[in-house]
């Protein structure tokens, strides 16, 4: 008896929210959903990084914040494991490959785990598939950002506010060490609100920041940032002289996410304000612009969502016309400077801890 | 409140449908988020050339015949692998429900591609 379940990967979506986990299917010509369960987080939990699939699996990874929980199921919402935290804010997914296979195996138990900010504890945390802790980082008070590299690694973003203003993006390896630091301040120009950050196959990190996307790699403890694009300032596609006109009122860009599934790694980033939506896709070997689209019928496009199947063709957007200055964008202009924060890290394999801080950059814009 | 979710096709960011979530007692989309995952399986049309009655705790019935076994447990039937691949080791056509490797002797045997399980 042989059965073969063939994945479309552009007709799977799930949104989860305070009110449940629902997944929605394609089916002809209209959505339907197939499921609501499960899920209660905070109303004021605003992170974008609660829930994560894995491409390969199917499996969904999602945080209760509130309940101090993450959870693992398989697509049909059985339960495969659970870990007890104190406030999971974010989880990523460690993937498998560049992108979704078009078949998997099942049951869908096998991947890589994930990483998992607990802010209630400080700590940022990889588990293997089952949620066992395999390894630790302390010392991350204030996570804002979370998202796994495609070594097994990481990269996590903090922020502070208080006694010192400003944040900074680390580079975590598989042991939950820290490999590498870059101050806010250390950016060009250096940067104060940081909006998203996305992983490409090729390791590249875009750091949207401050309505800007910094391209940067890592290599030898260092975080290179490589060119800055500003597509709300002088890289803007939508200015006088283009043929699309624009209606000139303030817009920030909401979310970015990159295509893994694809060789040429497009990195997509959305935006607008609270009545129009844009929408840019960019080369990110020259960082030339690609394709471009205005729409006047889409609110603040809070999260994009590339989907990673093997020849899929779409992308999500979520709108929410209340978050476009959720920001607050033009509300402070205080310079950004590094934390003394003391990261320490542990595994099963080793325990010590390190950190490197970059003190310059090479950089290059457009 | 209505909350909206656009796909968007990759190629030209043209919109290709847009998904409506109702969300009551809620006013804005704190705390939801979205992604995406691996399912919506696409349906085959497949002939199985025998007919299954399996009724827990009753002799099973395969195209009609009578099986010897009691089926003492529940059994996870579903079978999935890559087309056209035969399943041949013993449990990977079962989904990995709690099973054992202890096979009774059985008075007849099974039509091809089955494989008896049993749970003591």
């Amino acid at each position: 008896m042989n059965i073969t379940q063939h994945f479309d990967f552009d007709r799977g979506l799930a949104v989860i929210s305070p009110q449940g986990l629902q997944k929605y299917t394609e089916r002809l010509d209209s959505y339907s959903q197939i499921l609501t369960q499960l899920y209660v987080s905070s109303a004021n939990n605003i992170n974008k990084y609660c829930i994560d699939s894995c491409w390969e699996s199917g499996n969904i990874y999602y945080v209760s914040y509130d309940n101090g929980y993450v959870k693992k199921i398989q697509f049909d919402g059985t339960e495969i494991a659970s870990l007890s935290l104190v406030n999971p804010l974010m989880v990523s997914v460690i993937q498998y490959s560049t992108g979704m296979s078009v078949t998997v195996n099942f049951p869908p138990q096998n991947d890589q785990g994930c990483w998992i900010a607990d802010k209630g504890s400080g700590k940022i945390i990889k588990t293997d598939n089952n949620l066992n802790i395999m390894a630790e980082l302390e010392g991350i008070d204030n996570p804002v950002a979370l998202i796994a590299d495609i070594d097994g690694g990481c990269y996590v973003v903090e922020e502070h506010t208080f006694p010192s203003v400003g944040g900074n993006l680390i580079k975590v390896s598989s042991d939950a060490e820290v490999l590498g630091v870059k101050p806010y301040s250390s950016f060009s120009p250096s940067v104060v609100k940081f909006i998203d950050i996305a992983v490409d196959s090729a390791g590249w990190v875009w750091f949207c920041a401050d309505d800007k996307l910094f391209n940067l790699t890592y290599s030898s403890g260092q975080l290179h940032q490589q060119y800055v694009l500003n597509p709300l300032g002088s890289d803007d596609p939508f200015s006088s002289s283009s043929s699309e006109p624009f209606i000139e009122e303030t817009k920030h860009i909401g979310s970015i996410d990159t295509d893994r599934n694809n060789l040429s790694r497009h990195l997509y980033v959305a935006g607008g304000n609270g009545s129009e939506a844009f929408i840019l896709k960019y080369n990110p070997e020259s960082g030339s612009l690609l394709a471009r689209k205005q729409y006047y019928d889409i609110s603040f496009p809070y999260i994009v969502k590339v989907v990673q199947g093997m020849g899929s063709d779409s992308l999500y957007i979520l709108e929410d016309s209340a978050k476009w200055d959720d920001y607050g964008y033009g509300s402070s202009s205080s310079s950004s400077s590094s934390s003394s924060t003391e990261w320490k890290s542990s595994s099963s394999s080793s325990s010590k801890s390190s950190s490197t801080s970059e003190s310059s950059s090479s950089s290059s814009s457009l | 409140m209505t909350i909206k979710i656009h796909r968007i096709l990759k190629s030209d960011l043209s919109n290709a449908g847009t998904i409506d979530v109702h969300a009551s007692g809620m006013s804005n989309t704190s705390g939801m988020t979205i992604s995406h995952f691996a399912f919506a399986p696409q349906q085959t049309e497949a002939t199985i050339p025998y007919s299954l009655e399996i009724v827990s705790e009753h002799v099973p019935k395969i195209s009609q015949t009578d099986y010897c076994i009691v089926i003492r447990k529940k059994i996870d039937l579903t079978a999935v692998s890559v087309n056209e691949k035969t399943i041949e080791d013993i449990g990977k056509d079962i989904g990995e429900y709690d099973y054992t490797d202890n096979v009774p002797a059985r008075p007849l045997d099974l039509p091809p591609g089955f494989t008896e399980l049993y749970k003591g």
